[in-house]
Protein backbone atom coordinates (compact mmCIF):
# COMPACT_ATOMS: atom_id res chain seq x y z
CA UNK A 1 0.00 0.00 0.00
CA UNK A 2 1.25 3.50 -0.84
CA UNK A 3 -0.24 6.86 -1.00
CA UNK A 4 -3.30 8.08 -3.53
CA UNK A 5 -0.88 10.94 -3.96
CA UNK A 6 1.27 8.69 -5.96
CA UNK A 7 -1.19 8.04 -8.76
CA UNK A 8 -2.55 11.88 -8.82
CA UNK A 9 -1.26 12.26 -11.91
CA UNK A 10 -2.34 9.32 -13.76
CA UNK A 11 -5.72 9.36 -12.52
CA UNK A 12 -6.32 12.95 -13.05
CA UNK A 13 -5.27 12.00 -17.27
CA UNK A 14 -7.89 8.87 -17.14
CA UNK A 15 -10.58 10.59 -15.27
CA UNK A 16 -9.47 14.02 -17.68
CA UNK A 17 -10.23 11.20 -20.89
CA UNK A 18 -13.18 10.04 -19.67
CA UNK A 19 -15.19 13.37 -19.56
CA UNK A 20 -15.49 12.81 -15.95
CA UNK A 21 -13.66 15.93 -14.17
CA UNK A 22 -16.29 18.08 -12.22
CA UNK A 23 -19.04 15.05 -12.05
CA UNK A 24 -19.74 12.87 -9.43
CA UNK A 25 -19.29 9.92 -11.00
CA UNK A 26 -15.48 11.01 -11.34
CA UNK A 27 -15.26 11.25 -7.65
CA UNK A 28 -17.66 8.27 -7.22
CA UNK A 29 -15.44 5.42 -9.60
CA UNK A 30 -12.04 6.64 -8.33
CA UNK A 31 -13.15 6.16 -3.93
CA UNK A 32 -14.78 2.58 -5.91
CA UNK A 33 -11.04 1.08 -7.18
CA UNK A 34 -9.69 2.24 -3.41
CA UNK A 35 -12.09 0.72 -1.50
CA UNK A 36 -13.35 -2.32 -3.61
CA UNK A 37 -9.90 -4.23 -2.82
CA UNK A 38 -10.11 -3.78 0.74
CA UNK A 39 -13.84 -4.40 0.19
CA UNK A 40 -13.42 -8.08 -1.42
CA UNK A 41 -10.64 -8.64 0.97
CA UNK A 42 -12.63 -8.43 3.97
CA UNK A 43 -15.94 -9.83 2.60
CA UNK A 44 -13.55 -12.91 1.37
CA UNK A 45 -12.32 -13.83 4.72
CA UNK A 46 -16.29 -13.62 6.09
CA UNK A 47 -17.65 -15.41 3.04
CA UNK A 48 -15.06 -17.94 4.09
CA UNK A 49 -16.38 -18.87 7.12
CA UNK A 50 -20.13 -19.98 5.84
CA UNK A 51 -20.39 -23.69 5.32
CA UNK A 52 -21.04 -24.50 1.66
CA UNK A 53 -23.33 -27.20 3.05
CA UNK A 54 -25.74 -24.65 3.58
CA UNK A 55 -25.72 -23.56 -0.14
CA UNK A 56 -25.80 -26.95 -1.07
CA UNK A 57 -28.82 -27.65 1.20
CA UNK A 58 -30.73 -25.03 -0.92
CA UNK A 59 -29.69 -26.07 -4.15
CA UNK A 60 -30.96 -29.45 -3.30
CA UNK A 61 -34.22 -28.17 -2.30
CA UNK A 62 -34.25 -26.46 -5.72
CA UNK A 63 -32.55 -22.78 -5.26
CA UNK A 64 -30.34 -22.18 -8.39
CA UNK A 65 -26.82 -20.83 -7.30
CA UNK A 66 -28.58 -17.04 -7.56
CA UNK A 67 -31.53 -17.65 -5.65
CA UNK A 68 -29.06 -19.59 -3.35
CA UNK A 69 -27.02 -17.04 -3.10
CA UNK A 70 -29.62 -14.46 -2.50
CA UNK A 71 -31.80 -16.82 0.33
CA UNK A 72 -29.13 -18.18 1.75
CA UNK A 73 -25.71 -16.50 1.84
CA UNK A 74 -26.59 -12.88 1.59
CA UNK A 75 -28.89 -12.95 4.76
CA UNK A 76 -26.22 -14.69 6.51
CA UNK A 77 -22.93 -12.18 5.71
CA UNK A 78 -25.29 -9.43 6.46
CA UNK A 79 -23.00 -8.37 8.86
CA UNK A 80 -19.98 -8.57 6.29
CA UNK A 81 -22.01 -6.53 4.04
CA UNK A 82 -22.76 -4.10 6.12
CA UNK A 83 -19.31 -3.90 7.55
CA UNK A 84 -18.05 -3.17 3.92
CA UNK A 85 -20.98 -0.32 3.34
CA UNK A 86 -19.59 1.50 6.37
CA UNK A 87 -15.70 1.38 5.60
CA UNK A 88 -16.37 2.35 2.02
CA UNK A 89 -19.13 5.24 3.50
CA UNK A 90 -16.33 6.25 5.66
CA UNK A 91 -13.59 6.07 3.30
CA UNK A 92 -15.58 8.22 0.90
CA UNK A 93 -16.67 10.97 3.60
CA UNK A 94 -12.89 11.23 5.01
CA UNK A 95 -11.59 11.22 1.02
CA UNK A 96 -10.74 14.69 0.56
CA UNK A 97 -7.58 14.64 -1.95
CA UNK A 98 -9.65 12.76 -4.89
CA UNK A 99 -12.55 15.67 -4.53
CA UNK A 100 -9.56 18.13 -4.56
CA UNK A 101 -8.57 17.48 -7.79
CA UNK A 102 -11.63 16.47 -9.53
CA UNK A 103 -14.23 19.42 -8.38
CA UNK A 104 -13.30 22.64 -9.04
CA UNK A 105 -16.99 23.65 -9.71
CA UNK A 106 -18.31 24.98 -6.31
CA UNK A 107 -21.69 23.41 -6.57
CA UNK A 108 -20.80 19.95 -6.49
CA UNK A 109 -17.89 19.83 -3.85
CA UNK A 110 -18.44 17.60 -1.11
CA UNK A 111 -18.45 18.83 2.61
CA UNK A 112 -14.36 17.59 3.06
CA UNK A 113 -13.41 20.14 0.61
CA UNK A 114 -16.11 22.68 1.29
CA UNK A 115 -14.22 22.86 4.96
CA UNK A 116 -11.08 24.18 3.70
CA UNK A 117 -13.46 27.60 2.51
CA UNK A 118 -12.94 28.80 5.88
CA UNK A 119 -9.60 29.32 5.47
CA UNK A 120 -8.64 32.57 3.82
CA UNK A 121 -5.66 33.94 2.65
CA UNK A 122 -4.85 35.56 5.68
CA UNK A 123 -7.57 34.59 8.25
CA UNK A 124 -8.97 31.65 9.52
CA UNK A 125 -12.56 31.57 10.73
CA UNK A 126 -11.98 28.90 13.43
CA UNK A 127 -15.07 29.26 14.59
CA UNK A 128 -17.34 28.57 11.19
CA UNK A 129 -15.03 25.89 10.22
CA UNK A 130 -15.26 24.12 13.65
CA UNK A 131 -18.95 24.42 13.86
CA UNK A 132 -19.03 22.80 10.30
CA UNK A 133 -16.68 20.50 11.37
CA UNK A 134 -18.96 19.38 13.42
CA UNK A 135 -22.01 19.08 11.32
CA UNK A 136 -20.04 17.10 9.24
CA UNK A 137 -18.69 14.56 12.05
CA UNK A 138 -22.20 14.13 13.56
CA UNK A 139 -23.87 12.03 11.01
CA UNK A 140 -20.37 9.50 10.72
CA UNK A 141 -19.79 9.81 14.91
CA UNK A 142 -24.10 8.75 15.25
CA UNK A 143 -23.68 5.57 12.22
CA UNK A 144 -21.07 4.34 13.38
CA UNK A 145 -22.53 4.36 17.62
CA UNK A 146 -25.32 2.28 16.29
CA UNK A 147 -23.23 -0.23 13.61
CA UNK A 148 -20.00 -0.51 15.41
CA UNK A 149 -21.05 -3.96 17.13
CA UNK A 150 -21.35 -5.02 12.98
CA UNK A 151 -18.04 -3.44 12.48
CA UNK A 152 -16.44 -5.01 15.05
CA UNK A 153 -18.06 -8.51 14.46
CA UNK A 154 -17.12 -8.69 10.90
CA UNK A 155 -13.37 -7.27 10.76
CA UNK A 156 -12.88 -9.84 13.45
CA UNK A 157 -14.29 -12.73 11.58
CA UNK A 158 -12.46 -11.72 8.06
CA UNK A 159 -9.12 -11.55 10.44
CA UNK A 160 -8.62 -15.26 11.14
CA UNK A 161 -7.28 -17.42 8.43
CA UNK A 162 -7.25 -21.30 8.28
CA UNK B 1 -12.00 -5.01 45.90
CA UNK B 2 -8.57 -5.92 45.56
CA UNK B 3 -9.22 -6.50 42.15
CA UNK B 4 -10.79 -3.43 41.71
CA UNK B 5 -7.36 -2.09 43.26
CA UNK B 6 -5.13 -3.95 41.13
CA UNK B 7 -7.00 -2.77 37.85
CA UNK B 8 -6.75 0.95 39.05
CA UNK B 9 -3.19 1.48 37.12
CA UNK B 10 -4.74 0.07 33.86
CA UNK B 11 -7.98 2.25 33.97
CA UNK B 12 -6.19 5.36 34.43
CA UNK B 13 -4.30 4.66 31.69
CA UNK B 14 -6.92 4.36 30.11
CA UNK B 15 -8.73 7.33 30.81
CA UNK B 16 -5.67 9.42 29.84
CA UNK B 17 -5.59 8.07 26.85
CA UNK B 18 -9.34 8.55 26.12
CA UNK B 19 -9.13 12.24 27.34
CA UNK B 20 -6.50 12.15 24.48
CA UNK B 21 -8.34 10.63 22.10
CA UNK B 22 -11.70 12.95 22.74
CA UNK B 23 -9.63 16.55 23.38
CA UNK B 24 -9.49 17.77 19.19
CA UNK B 25 -13.15 16.70 19.57
CA UNK B 26 -13.71 19.06 22.79
CA UNK B 27 -12.02 21.27 21.28
CA UNK B 28 -13.28 21.47 18.13
CA UNK B 29 -17.04 21.84 20.07
CA UNK B 30 -15.96 24.59 22.07
CA UNK B 31 -14.42 26.65 19.37
CA UNK B 32 -17.60 25.88 17.64
CA UNK B 33 -19.56 28.06 20.01
CA UNK B 34 -17.58 30.94 20.57
CA UNK B 35 -17.11 34.37 18.65
CA UNK B 36 -14.19 35.12 16.53
CA UNK B 37 -12.74 37.22 19.25
CA UNK B 38 -13.52 34.96 22.15
CA UNK B 39 -11.26 32.07 20.17
CA UNK B 40 -8.21 34.03 20.40
CA UNK B 41 -8.77 35.26 24.23
CA UNK B 42 -5.91 34.09 26.75
CA UNK B 43 -6.27 32.00 29.12
CA UNK B 44 -7.91 29.70 26.26
CA UNK B 45 -12.06 29.23 28.02
CA UNK B 46 -13.50 25.69 27.61
CA UNK B 47 -17.26 26.82 28.15
CA UNK B 48 -17.64 30.23 26.43
CA UNK B 49 -18.61 33.14 27.98
CA UNK B 50 -21.91 33.92 25.54
CA UNK B 51 -22.56 30.83 23.44
CA UNK B 52 -23.10 31.35 20.29
CA UNK B 53 -25.49 28.19 18.27
CA UNK B 54 -25.83 31.07 15.57
CA UNK B 55 -22.42 29.51 14.28
CA UNK B 56 -24.48 26.70 13.48
CA UNK B 57 -27.39 28.47 11.91
CA UNK B 58 -24.95 30.85 9.85
CA UNK B 59 -22.67 27.95 8.69
CA UNK B 60 -25.89 25.73 7.71
CA UNK B 61 -28.02 28.28 6.20
CA UNK B 62 -25.76 31.91 5.78
CA UNK B 63 -23.19 32.99 3.49
CA UNK B 64 -21.45 29.15 3.21
CA UNK B 65 -24.82 27.24 2.57
CA UNK B 66 -23.08 24.36 3.58
CA UNK B 67 -26.09 21.87 3.04
CA UNK B 68 -25.00 21.54 -0.03
CA UNK B 69 -21.59 20.48 0.35
CA UNK B 70 -22.81 18.35 3.07
CA UNK B 71 -25.34 16.82 0.85
CA UNK B 72 -22.82 16.20 -1.88
CA UNK B 73 -20.79 14.39 0.73
CA UNK B 74 -24.01 11.89 1.51
CA UNK B 75 -24.81 11.39 -2.10
CA UNK B 76 -21.37 10.24 -2.87
CA UNK B 77 -20.41 8.16 0.41
CA UNK B 78 -24.14 6.62 -0.44
CA UNK B 79 -23.57 5.53 -3.62
CA UNK B 80 -19.46 4.90 -2.91
CA UNK B 81 -20.76 2.50 -0.95
CA UNK B 82 -23.66 0.97 -2.58
CA UNK B 83 -21.40 0.49 -5.14
CA UNK B 84 -18.60 -0.96 -3.43
CA UNK B 85 -20.88 -3.76 -2.17
CA UNK B 86 -22.22 -4.58 -5.63
CA UNK B 87 -18.88 -5.39 -6.80
CA UNK B 88 -17.09 -6.75 -3.77
CA UNK B 89 -19.72 -9.32 -2.87
CA UNK B 90 -19.69 -11.34 -6.11
CA UNK B 91 -15.99 -10.90 -6.41
CA UNK B 92 -15.60 -12.22 -2.67
CA UNK B 93 -17.98 -15.02 -3.56
CA UNK B 94 -16.38 -16.16 -6.18
CA UNK B 95 -13.04 -16.14 -4.80
CA UNK B 96 -14.55 -18.01 -1.56
CA UNK B 97 -16.34 -20.75 -3.58
CA UNK B 98 -14.66 -22.05 -6.58
CA UNK B 99 -10.77 -22.78 -7.14
CA UNK B 100 -8.82 -21.30 -10.51
CA UNK B 101 -5.54 -20.25 -11.90
CA UNK B 102 -4.24 -16.75 -9.91
CA UNK B 103 -6.51 -17.18 -7.35
CA UNK B 104 -3.76 -16.47 -4.55
CA UNK B 105 -2.46 -14.47 -6.60
CA UNK B 106 -5.54 -12.00 -6.91
CA UNK B 107 -5.78 -12.03 -3.24
CA UNK B 108 -2.46 -10.77 -2.65
CA UNK B 109 -2.83 -8.65 -5.49
CA UNK B 110 -6.15 -6.99 -3.96
CA UNK B 111 -4.34 -6.94 -0.26
CA UNK B 112 -1.10 -4.97 -1.55
CA UNK B 113 -2.72 -2.75 -4.11
CA UNK B 114 -5.68 -0.86 -5.12
CA UNK B 115 -6.63 -2.06 -9.34
CA UNK B 116 -6.54 1.54 -10.57
CA UNK B 117 -3.15 1.25 -9.70
CA UNK B 118 -1.32 -0.84 -12.97
CA UNK B 119 -3.46 1.17 -15.39
CA UNK B 120 -3.09 4.80 -14.55
CA UNK B 121 1.03 4.11 -13.74
CA UNK B 122 1.05 2.68 -17.11
CA UNK B 123 -0.70 5.72 -18.72
CA UNK B 124 1.73 8.01 -16.73
CA UNK B 125 4.66 6.39 -17.97
CA UNK B 126 3.44 6.26 -21.22
CA UNK B 127 2.69 9.55 -21.09
CA UNK B 128 6.27 10.66 -19.62
CA UNK B 129 7.81 8.55 -22.48
CA UNK B 130 5.92 10.41 -25.55
CA UNK B 131 7.46 13.29 -24.03
CA UNK B 132 10.57 12.25 -24.25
Amino acid sequence: MFSPVVLIVGLYQLVQNYDLLNTYSGVIVTNCAFTVPMAVWLMHGYLKNIPVDLEQAAYVDGCSRLSGIVRIILPLSAPGVAMVAIYSFIYAWNDLLIPLIFISEPLLRPASLALTDFAAQNVVYWHEMMAASVLTTLPIALMFSFVQKFFVQGLMSGAIKE
Amino acid sequence: MVKRLRMLPVHLLLWVILSMMLFPAVVMVSTSLKTFEEIFSWPPTWIPDNVQWENYIRVWFGEYQFSRPFFNSVFISSVTSLLTVLFAFPAAYALSRFSFQGREYLLIYHVNDSDVLAGCVNRWIVSIGSEL
